[in-house]
């Protein structure tokens, strides 16, 4: 698969124009508080020379950056050095959780007969895990043991070849990553059983984690992944996730990812990171709910031609909640097909955020990108921030974004109460079917009963608040 | 029994209803006719429940009971049904998820257990046929990409399941070709019962053809002028309304 190392212009100060020069701030007390984590993690014994290296020049990336502020542009709607005034401990993963504690939390779906892979806290817990049934030609490895083998190759993977350079809060999980897997699908197997990731957060107290696994999808393979996080609620805790797909040429990847339920005070970064071979297809759909405070970002890039991916997701937003979406696909191959349709359900007071952007470099021709964000406001007080972008340098390509920001259709909703239905049951079926739009998307039907039957519990809430 | 005294409506400060009163009986079907802009789209809105219609003053009742002032949903279940001029679509939504909705709802409203899936599409089944509704349209989200003929049909479906105490049509008749307004028309009148009544507003003496009423009313600037029988219908189409916007 080609990998193209082109990265964009960091807005960065101009050293050589005084005047433009911008101070860097004192540290607040969580970026002090992670430096000397940081330390303390490279001084622990048993890490990789090579990986020390590696995880020094991240840091190195994060200090220089910091904790991004509205002053970021990429990050101008989501404050969250702000967010992250409380420094939390790094998480220290050395819990026992019951499978009969994970099943209560993330019950089996039927009829899925899903691989489960168990994260406790980030760390992979092969006990709680289908480890021996891994099929033919997938290899699944925790990242400390993946790491100490040495394999330089996977550093490169592990930067995602350079997507998502110039961001803070991935640099800085570079630089703390704890846990995490390392799964390879080989060359041309067809993963018939989806694989399911469930991580689970135990909020013993507060504490922070850096996770980072890394999927990668074999030149003709085919693979369905499912990513279930999960936690109580109870405990607040700061989480900085990164999962990173190399999808080769002509491999399919389908990935369906579940926020998991956070505490009020929690502040979640989720970064996914793909490339993209020719050929290749990737099907990525999220769902946010009861998320507290979170940032879902996506970069992608298409490598190599005629390759398709569809992003998509649900994002329901209730009570003080603060949800950002944002996308970055860059079409550097040409003939390549992009898909991006998101909605939003913003209740109360909470706060919606969709960023993406469209990025066609010179020689990507026949480029075919659309983009759409609709959000619903159903709060008095709820806010949704649109800003899709295009940025096109070639001149034969097909692209288009549109975004939407509106109210429930007072039409619809008295034609429904007119029938009989009282307003919250009209307002909750009129919801369903925006979200369900999206939601039908996903290809595997008991995945897509699965989140719709979420959706629907969620919106039914509502009716009993 | 619809029992409507002194209304007085208005829409965004703007009076539209001025001292309307009209009693239909029940078994009754009552025909509103008048021309554009004299309120009555606003009288059914008002009747229904629609926010947006302020009730200055007045009173409504329906089978004895003063219904202002509830919300829509409750004056449905308490037995109020309107066929909407312009049926709203609901993508995403099947017909048949919208129904069940629908009437277990007002099941649920008026203490009734809700029906099970199988005695539901039964109910539906049999409703359909009736109306010449084929099963494929109830599977398909509501209303979305049905024709205007289509969609009244479906008012008609809905109004034989919910079984209302009164139905009130606005103007059922626009949109329709000949043959959909007999079809829609022979819903209705299969639905007429001593127990029943209904209010037909239209502008055309022609849906009054099909469905025939008891009696006429004439409605000009907010409230009725004229009261008679279904040949004061005939007289209107001869002699137009200009003799009753004066006199209003």
């Amino acid at each position: 698969m080609a990998i193209a190392t082109t990265s964009r212009p960091r807005d960065e100060p101009d050293e050589a124009d005084p005047m433009n020069m911008r101070a860097k701030p004192t540290p607040t007390p969580t970026e002090s508080a992670l430096a000397l984590a940081f330390q303390a993690a490279q001084d622990k014994p048993g890490v990789p020379q090579h990986v020390a290296y590696w995880r020094a020049r991240a840091f190195s990336t994060f200090s220089d950056l910091g904790l991004p502020t509205k002053h970021v542009e990429a990050w101008h709607y989501t404050d969250l050095r702000a967010a992250l005034a409380k420094p939390y401990a790094l998480v220290d993963g050395d819990v026992n959780v019951s499978p009969e504690a994970i099943l209560q939390l993330a019950p089996r779906l039927d009829g899925l007969a899903a691989i489960r892979i168990v994260l406790v806290d980030g760390v992979y817990v092969p006990a709680l895990s289908d480890s021996a049934a891994m099929p033919q030609g997938v290899t699944l490895r925790a990242m400390d043991m993946a790491l100490a083998s040495d394999d330089v190759a996977l550093l490169t993977a592990l930067a995602a070849h350079g997507l998502g350079a110039g961001d803070g809060p991935i640099a800085l999980n570079a630089a703390l990553m704890h846990g995490g897997i390392v799964l390879d699908v080989a060359a041309n197997v067809d993963v018939k059983t989806p694989i399911e990731i469930v991580a689970l957060a135990t909020e013993t107290r507060e504490q922070s984690f850096f996770s980072r696994s890394l999927v990668r999808v074999g030149q003709g393979a085919r693979c369905t992944l499912v990513e279930t996080h999960v936690g109580k609620g109870a405990v607040a805790a700061q989480k900085n996730d990164v999962m990173i797909f190399d999808v080769a040429d002509a491999a399919t990847l389908d990935h369906i990812v579940t926020s998991p339920r956070n505490a009020l005070g929690s502040v979640q970064v989720s970064t996914l990171l793909a490339n993209l071979g020719a050929h290749s297809k990737l099907q990525s759909f999220a769902l946010v709910s009861e998320a507290a405070f979170l940032r879902r970002q996506t970069f992608l890039r298409f490598n190599g031609s005629h390759a398709s991916a569809l992003l998509s997701g649900v994002s329901l937003l209730s009570g003080r909640e603060h949800c950002d979406v944002t996308l970055v696909v860059e079409h550097i191959a040409p003939d390549c097909q992009s898909r991006e349709i998101f909605k939003h359900i913003v209740d109360d007071a909470a706060t919606g955020v969709f960023q993406g952007r469209i990025s066609v470099a010179q020689g990507a021709q026949k480029t075919d990108g659309s983009m759409s964000s609709r959000a619903i406001l159903i709060g008095d007080d709820a806010a949704m921030y649109n800003k899709p972008e295009l940025e096109i340098f070639a001149d034969d390509v097909v692209c288009g974004h549109g975004a939407t920001c509106g109210e429930l259709d007072e039409d619809q909703v008295f034609y429904a109460m007119s029938r009989g239905l009282p307003r919250l049951v009209a307002e909750s079926l009129l919801l369903e079917a925006f979200a369900g739009d999206v939601v039908d998307k996903i290809e595997n039907e008991i995945l897509r009963d699965h989140v719709m039957e979420r959706v629907r519990t969620r919106l039914a809430a509502r009716s009993h608040a | 029994m619809l029992e409507i005294k002194d209304l007085h409506v208005t829409v965004g400060e703007k009076p539209i209803i001025d001292g309307l009163n009209l009693i239909v009986s029940d078994g009754e079907v009552a025909a509103i006719m008048g021309p554009n802009g004299s309120g009555k789209s606003t009288l059914s809105y008002a009747i229904s429940g629609r926010a947006g219609y302020e009730i200055t003053s007045g009173s409504v009742k329906l089978n004895g009971e003063e219904i202002l002032g509830l919300p829509a949903d409750e004056r449905a279940a308490k037995g109020l049904f309107l066929a909407f001029q312009y049926p709203l679509e609901i993508p995403g939504v099947t017909t048949m998820t919208f129904l069940k909705a629908a009437l277990n709802s007002q099941r649920k409203h008026r203490g009734d257990a809700e029906l099970s899936t199988p005695d539901f599409i039964k109910r539906v089944r049999a409703a359909a046929d009736k109306l010449g509704v084929p099963q494929d349209m109830l599977r398909r989200a509501f209303n979305v990409g049905f024709s205007g003929g289509e969609k009244k049909r479906m008012e008609v479906l809905q109004m034989a399941l919910l079984e209302p105490t009164f139905g009130i049509l606005d103007e059922t008749d626009s949109g329709l070709d000949i043959d959909a307004l007999r079809v829609v028309s022979e819903g209705v009148n299969a639905l007429r019962s001593p127990k029943r009544g209904f209010l037909v507003i239209t502008h055309y003496q022609r849906l009054l053809d099909y469905i025939v009423p008891d009696t006429v009313h004439v409605m000009s600037k907010g409230k009725i002028v004229k009261t008679g029988g279904k040949d004061l219908a005939l007289e209107l189409e001869k002699n137009g309304y200009r003799d009753y916007v004066a006199a209003a």
